[in-house]
């Protein structure tokens, strides 16, 4: 008995077949490990299988757990007995036919008066009193109430709650990273409008440039036909001064003075008519 | 429907019933045994596999099928455990009924 308990093979009785869970889909002492895409392709395929086309929902719907057992009356029998013999036997029927079968049981002494008998109705009514009394029943039902939701806490909603927070931070991680990559393209943009105004400088500086540099020669060319100009210039004209100086004689030196003379006289003896 | 230990019933199909549960009766089903028209009782029991493995599955079905309504909720009553403790008691009320048959105090009811 001891190494049954041991080796779990009681455990589906004491805390249930695992209805509600789908241990069936995991085998729980395996040695081997699974990862998460493994965890997920075996649950696709178990949930294709159980819950696929070919499934009879209406006959065989999804068992859920209930929340409480099934209505009772007198402490232990199930309310629904009572239902089905409602419509046969009225309201008090089932009740009138325990009582009868007790009293039937001791008058035919089936149930002996006993000692044995005594615990009976000393059972019940310990049963019945502590159900009733304000310090065990309700305290109990509260604690049992409690201890059920702690230990849903505990298996259930926190672990599910943890692993849904996780999972909502790795998408908001996720989706930074998308907008981050997003701003790349802009910060890809920005600097390709750089790179181009810096090109663009360069274009304007290098058309300064030849700009400068073609106005420098033109304006050496000109300044060199000027200076040779003006050197012309000089040279003709010094030539022409000493060429015009050596040839005069003194005898057209002489010949220009008497005729300069003449002049004078002539321009002399106008004067003196315009003056008279 | 027969029973096999440690075996599904030989109709269980996972894609037509779904996870396994051992209080369904996965066979063919016949009508209640509540809804049978007190006439109809006895074909209704001539109908039914009484073989012992079949008995056997029955109570198998049946323990399940209380234990899924009374035991396995989310939070327990007094009602399922009174039960069990009924149900010993009975056992019990025929296990000493021989010798408890001993101290009638009268001869003729």
């Amino acid at each position: 008995m001891l190494s049954l308990f041991r080796s779990g093979a009681l455990r589906g009785a004491f805390q249930g077949h695992g209805i509600v869970k789908v241990m069936s889909a995991v085998p729980a002492r395996g040695e081997k490990t699974f990862t998460r895409e493994e965890r997920i392709e075996q649950w696709d395929y178990v949930n294709s299988v159980y819950f696929g086309p070919e499934r009879d929902m209406k006959n065989f719907p999804t068992l859920v757990q209930a929340d409480s057992p099934e209505p009772v009356r007198l402490g232990v029998i199930p309310a629904r007995w009572f239902d089905f013999l409602y419509p046969k036997t009225g309201v008090s029927g089932p009740y009138v036919l325990l009582g009868g079968f007790t009293l039937w049981m001791m008058s035919k002494e089936i149930m002996v008066i006993d000692h044995y008998f005594w615990e009976f109705p000393s059972f019940w009514g310990m049963v019945y009193i502590l159900n009733k009394h304000p310090k065990v029943g309700p305290k109990l039902k509260k604690w049992l109430a409690d201890s059920y939701e702690t230990q849903k806490n505990i298996f259930y909603t926190r672990p599910l709650k943890s692993m849904k927070d996780q999972e909502a931070d790795n998408i908001a991680r996720n989706e930074r990273l998308i907008e981050e990559t997003e701003t790349a393209k802009h910060i890809y943009l920005a600097q390709k409008e750089g790179v181009q105004l810096q090109l663009e400088a360069a274009y304007r500086q290098r058309l300064q440039n030849a700009f400068l540099d073609v106005k420098k020669r033109l304006d050496y060319e000109v300044e060199k036909t000027n200076v040779r100009r003006k050197f012309e210039q000089d040279h003709m004209v010094n030539w022409i001064v000493s060429s015009v100086t050596k040839s005069i004689s003194p005898q057209l030196e002489k010949e220009s003075i008497k005729v300069c003379i003449q002049t004078l006289k002539g321009l002399a003896s106008k004067q003196k008519v315009a003056v008279a | 429907m027969t029973y096999q230990p440690g075996r599904y019933a030989k109709e269980y199909n996972p894609k037509i019933h779904g996870p396994y549960h051992p209080g369904r009766f996965y066979g063919k089903p016949d009508t209640p045994l509540g809804q049978v028209k007190l006439g109809d009782l006895g074909s209704w029991f001539a109908r039914q596999n009484k073989s012992p493995s079949a008995l056997w599955g029955a109570l198998h079905r049946g323990y399940w099928r209380w234990a899924l309504k009374n035991m396995h909720v989310k939070v327990i009553g007094f009602a399922p455990i009174g039960q069990a403790i009924m149900c010993m008691s009975t056992y019990y009320f025929f296990l000493l009924y021989s010798e408890r048959k001993y101290h009638r105090h009268c001869k003729y009811h």
